[in-house]
């Protein structure tokens, strides 16, 4: 699948096309050659403004390789999410470099694998972990959550000698908005019929956009934004014109589960939204500014993130009408990592609701192995050739 | 015994009758197979004998009874729901059905084939109405203690009411302050629910119930400490699993019947098997009525298990709640304090729990520690890890069994356990 213009030049056009961890690790080292510290994360959940208020880089720790599994095993169950037996195997093999460079690591409740696992690694490097609250409608929920921020930063300020005052973190909040705003705006492309960005160039900026702070990447994000109103001026689009448009849905995707992707766009479909922690869904809700107390800002947002950890979840599904509005998508396919309990769950309510709405639906459960590429890709395409005789 | 007349009973409560007489006489055969065979069983577990072959039946009668006058029934999945508020309105808390490899084609429809067997388990009972307990349920009460539940608790709710609380996740002081927040929202239910005020006095009555329970219970584990124990692992579990479904008045006194009955057999010295039996500690997941199938097979296998590390067993009973407490608010205080002591895997860190198996295997002079996981739950399982590396640590051998409820895996399992038993002889 390609455009339909040849020749026309990556989104990014720098010399990491295609591999945008090695992108994120030269970012992140141009911040630590700066003298910037680096807090090292797991999850949308980590209140990234805090850390960049600090004047401390972001670095999303490796857990997308099925190369590290087989370490993580001596210690972890087999029947555990491959994310979380990548990620302990990542650092018990030392081959993380995000981590390695990391001065400290903020980890947090979301799941149960990830809980117990970070018990394991507590004692490797300074890690302060956050309990999550999993009601995030009860009234306490926003109180509670503020506070485990706030603990976040005393635990930041000691370990990192650095301090942050409100106005770092109004600071920090606005430039998030900011960055919100444009990615929002490129993500518009993807919106577009037919789509003028495909899911490797989403990924590219995604994968530096989320950790990265938006005066870092300004340029960057203004030049993309400028080359995709080109392409729409130059008639070029992805994928060919009525090609199934695809919302893929569940579990973070990236580094070697981006075979799903790798399928749905070799059996013709053409990727339009990423709703994955890794792909579009950070970027979707503001924070309020210039509030009386921006760390309680900051803990209202990041309790509207519809992660199936919690309950009952709602929000997955209101937020999801939004996405199909926007996006129009002729199918979704739900990603859920094996084992994953909390997406695999909450796919039955998902299924039912996309169903209602008349969207044909596929849940594919997956790991970070190549074994069933072959049946992902035969469920593919049996679920794109029953659209085509519609 | 020639058994009353209940299906007129268990039609209005609308229970699936064909599938429900095949439910009875599997469980039936199961228990006869697995507990009336034992050799040399205390004389007084007869009551619980009994109380299981009428748990579908008298039992139910008494609840829609008490359902009668105006008092609510309470089905529960998990000791984080304090029955001493249950209590204190005049309702009776429940244990709902969880053990069996019940409705699994049932459950699969709306949950993943890879759930945790407790959890398809109480899905599979309700979709295919085969619970009488959660169908005299006036409100079911869930937590969010793991992923598996907090996510099935959603669906759940799209066939019976289910309230939920949240279960902290670490034990600082603003997690006791959430426990403590659920606790007082759990009161306003229940009295909502029923119309009924929670007082000083019906709350301070409800704990000291709940507590002589416990008391009962901690008299059995404690005379299970002597060599050789006086009573098999089986008996003991059923006691612990049965606790959770009986009066607990009536359930306490039997439990002392029972303990008197073993202390004259540990004053004779009668132990329930040979002497020299490797004396066994399951530690790990819950296993719910009637899932026995690991302590059947190490029994069977010349072993007897002397201590469960778990929710229905120690985890449930070891503490009890501080009664001196003079208004509604403190007693709630003591409440929320005995359950924060409550070390499920659910929790992180969850060092006490490493600390309790070490005493445990200690107090109980254990040879080894069996570590049971339910396929699937992931804390247990996670958390099976450490367990085992400190165990081995001090030099108290440690096996490690991950199963569900299926009899597929028996014959492994078997070969497995005896060789483990083998290893703890020497």
């Amino acid at each position: 699948m390609d455009f339909n213009v040849p020749g026309t030049k990556p989104l990014v056009d720098d010399e990491f096309v295609g591999e945008p961890a090695k992108r994120a690790l030269h970012y992140l080292q141009s911040k630590r050659q700066q003298g910037h510290p680096i807090v090292g994360i797991y999850c949308g959940y980590a209140p990234m403004e805090v850390i960049r208020a600090m004047g401390a880089g972001v670095a999303v720790l490796c857990a997308f390789s099925d190369k590290t599994i087989g370490a993580a095993e001596v210690a972890l169950p087999s029947n555990l999410c491959p994310l979380i037996k990548s990620s302990y195997g990542f650092i018990t093999t030392d081959t993380c470099p995000f981590y390695g460079f990391s001065d400290v690591v903020v980890a947090e409740t979301t799941c149960d694998g990830k809980k117990k696992m970070f018990e394991l690694i507590r004692h490797l490097k300074p890690i302060h972990v956050m309990d999550l609250p999993h009601l995030p409608d009860e009234q306490q929920a926003e109180g509670n959550w503020s506070a485990m921020i706030q603990k976040l930063k005393t635990f930041l300020e000691e370990h990192l000698a650095r301090q942050a005052t409100d106005r770092d973190i109004e600071a920090a909040i606005k430039d998030t908005n900011r960055k919100n705003r444009i990615m929002n705006a490129v993500f518009d492309f993807a919106a577009r019929k037919p789509p003028v960005i495909n899911w490797k160039e989403i990924y590219d900026l995604t994968f530096l956009a989320v950790p990265a702070a938006a005066g870092d990447i300004d340029r960057l994000l203004q030049e993309s934004l400028s080359r995709l109103e080109e392409r729409v001026k130059d008639g070029i689009y992805y994928g060919k014109k009525g090609a199934p448009r695809v919302l893929v849905t569940g579990c973070p995707v990236a580094g070697d589960a981006t075979k799903v992707f790798n399928i749905i766009e070799q059996a013709g479909g053409v990727i339009v939204a990423i709703d994955s922690c890794t792909g579009m869904k950070g970027f979707m809700e503001e924070i309020e500014e210039d509030s009386v107390d921006p760390i309680a800002a900051i803990a209202r947002r990041y309790l509207k993130i519809p992660c199936a950890c919690m309950t009952p979840n709602l929000r997955r599904l209101s937020e999801m009408e939004k996405w199909i509005k926007r996006f129009k998508p002729d199918v979704i396919i739900d990603v859920v990592l094996h084992a994953c309990h909390g997406y695999n769950v909450e796919s039955h309510k998902v299924m039912k609701h996309v169903t209602e709405m008349k969207i044909p639906f596929l849940k594919i459960e997956t790991d970070y192995s190549a074994t069933d590429v072959g049946q992902i890709r035969t469920r593919v395409e049996a679920l794109f050739e029953t659209l085509s005789r519609v | 015994m020639e058994q009353k007349n209940y299906r007129p009973m268990w039609k209005d409560l609308g229970l699936n009758l064909e599938g429900h007489d095949q439910l009875l006489t599997v469980l039936g055969n199961a228990y006869k197979d697995i507990y009336l065979s034992q050799e040399n069983r205390p004389k007084a577990m007869q009551y619980l004998d009994f109380v299981i072959s009428e748990a579908h039946g008298l039992r139910i009668e008494e609840l829609m009874e008490t359902k009668k006058k105006g008092n609510k029934v309470i089905g529960t999945f998990c000791v984080y729901v304090p029955e001493e508020l249950i209590l204190a309105v005049g309702g009776t808390c429940v244990g709902l059905c969880a053990g069996a490899e019940i409705g699994i084609d049932e459950a699969e429809k709306v949950l993943p084939r890879n759930t945790c067997a407790l959890i398809k388990s109480f899905m599979g009972f309700k979709l295919a109405g085969l619970c009488p307990y959660i169908q005299a349920s006036d409100l079911v009460v869930g937590e969010t203690t793991c992923d598996g539940k907090k996510k099935a608790y959603e669906i759940l709710n799209d066939y019976k009411e289910t309230y939920v609380m949240e279960i902290p996740q670490m034990k600082t002081e603003r997690d006791r302050a959430l426990w403590r927040g659920e606790i007082n929202q759990f009161k306003d239910k229940l009295e909502q629910l029923t119309g009924r005020k929670i007082t000083a006095k019906n709350l301070k009555k409800g704990i000291r119930v709940a507590n002589e329970k416990r008391e009962a219970l901690q008299r059995l584990s404690q005379i299970r400490k002597t060599v050789p124990s006086p009573i098999s692992g089986l008996d003991a579990l059923l006691a612990n699993q049965i606790a959770f479904y009986d009066d607990p008045i009536r359930f306490t006194r039997n439990i002392h019947v029972l303990c008197d009955e073993l202390e004259g057999r540990v004053k004779k010295g009668i132990g329930v098997a040979k002497n020299g039996a490797p004396r066994i500690l399951m530690a790990g997941s819950p296993m719910a009525l009637p899932n026995w199938k690991i302590p059947f097979i190490v029994e069977t296998s010349g072993a007897t298990v002397v201590a469960e590390e778990s929710c229905v067993g120690e985890r449930s009973t070891r503490d009890l709640v501080e009664e001196t407490g003079e208004t509604p608010g403190k007693l709630m205080d003591a409440i929320t304090d005995r359950y924060m002591k409550i070390d499920c895997a659910c929790f992180t860190p969850n060092q006490d729990r490493i600390e309790h198996i070490l005493q445990l295997a200690k107090d109980f002079k254990v040879n080894g520690v069996i570590h049971y996981a339910i396929q699937f739950c992931t804390p247990y399982s996670v958390e099976a890890y450490k367990v085992e590396k400190t165990l081995q640590g001090k030099g108290i051998p440690c096996l490690k069994i991950e199963t569900d409820y299926g009899m597929e895996d028996m014959g492994q399992l078997k070969t497995r356990v005896e060789a483990f038993l083998e290893m703890v002889g020497k």
